[in-house]
């Protein structure tokens, strides 16, 4: 909790949401209250000690702490404290989560095969006589967390911080929609090579939108069910946090 | 002629801060006591103004924050950096160059009258 019961605390929950619209970084604004609070209790003590009837010496804390509307206005002339995420929020919000999604499934594919390949796992000619369990399993775990965990695990990443951090919601909630977009649709299929038959294997990245059979539980990536539900997954979590973020009850700091 | 710093009066917090924290480190509250008893009452800065002069000195470089338990409180103390210190040397040289000037001044009316 950052507030005591002498604190007006609607007040200083203003002063803590104006710092942070001001773009304030979420750290920043974190350390900075605890030091206010730090401050009123020293400030209170000495109320105490100078003989201030217990009742009044919290509200004379409080007045000595000064105003916190002045206060916000000194913070926020200061460019220095304005942050990153602030400063460049279509850079955080828009390109980094698109660029982490890419990074992450076809880099770690890359990875997957580009390691398999140097350890003659699979060779570089021919057909090997058998494909490594360890590098099936592996790209079956990535091609599942794809498909299951990086969209929205990206997605919701972003919504937090930009909640967190009071970005303009133009920003995260595009963002958001984009991940959901990218990630529901990139379809990610590996067969492997069959020495039986002599067929070498192939790894494809696609992207497309079908609307799957409703009798097909399973939403695969690629169908526009996949793509509902993310965005309705995501957007009730961003929703909810939102909202807590807006009312008193957000105590994270 | 050195061109006058004409932001200069408005840069005593930040010549007052860095001055006391390059002496010890201080935690918000601490300072805002030092100024007003280091100054003999003269400067009495309230904390609206104390806490935005130094997040924006640390923004700049030119001190630390870092967390420490004292009396059984987490308190935030703030020291002055290798920039503050170099930063504080120019803000204390042009205040002597300041001062001088204005002595100089005072000095030339007072013959005067």
């Amino acid at each position: 909790m950052y507030w005591e019961y002498s604190m007006d605390k609607h007040e200083l929950h203003q002063y803590r949401s104006r710092l942070l619209d001001g773009g304030i970084s979420y750290a920043t604004v974190k350390r900075h209250l605890r030091e206010l609070l730090d401050h009123y209790r020293d400030l209170e003590r000495q109320a105490l000690e100078q003989g201030v009837d217990p009742g009044q010496a919290g509200i004379a804390a409080w007045q000595q702490l000064g105003n916190l509307d002045q206060m916000a206005k000194a913070m926020l002339a200061q460019p220095g404290l304005r942050s990153m995420l602030h400063r460049h929020p279509a850079l955080f919000t828009l390109v980094l989560p698109l660029f982490a999604y890419l990074l992450i499934c076809i880099g770690l594919g890359g990875v997957l095969l580009f390691y398999a390949i140097s350890t003659g796992a699979l060779g570089a000619e021919g057909l090997p006589d058998r494909v490594p369990l360890w590098l099936v399993s592996s790209f079956d775990t990535l091609i599942l967390l794809q498909k299951y965990v990086f969209t929205p695990a990206i997605a919701l990443g972003l919504a937090f911080i930009g909640i967190r951090h009071h970005l303009p919601a133009k920003f995260w909630m595009t963002g958001l929609v984009l991940v959901c977009l990218l990630g529901s649709g990139t379809v990610v299929q590996a067969s492997w090579p069959d020495p039986g038959r002599q067929q070498m294997g192939s790894v494809g990245v696609s992207y497309m939108y079908t609307v799957h059979p409703l009798a097909n539980p399973s939403l695969p990536s690629g169908s526009l069910q996949r793509l509902l539900l993310n965005l309705l997954l995501c957007g009730s979590f961003a929703w909810y946090w939102r909202s807590r973020e807006q009312t008193l009850a957000w105590t994270g700091v | 002629m050195a061109k006058t710093n004409a932001a200069f009066m408005s840069g005593v917090p930040e010549l007052l801060v860095l001055r006391l924290l390059a002496r010890e480190e201080m935690y918000g509250y601490q300072l805002v006591r030092a100024i007003r008893t280091v100054s003999n009452e003269t400067f009495n800065l309230a904390e609206g103004v104390v806490y935005p002069v130094l997040h924006s000195l640390e923004s700049r470089g030119l001190l630390k924050a870092k967390e420490k338990v004292c009396d059984g409180r987490n308190r935030i103390y703030y020291t002055v950096t290798a920039k503050g210190r170099a930063r504080l040397a120019e803000l204390v040289s042009e205040w002597d160059r300041v001062r001088n000037g204005i002595s100089n001044v005072l000095g030339v009316q007072h013959g005067q009258a």
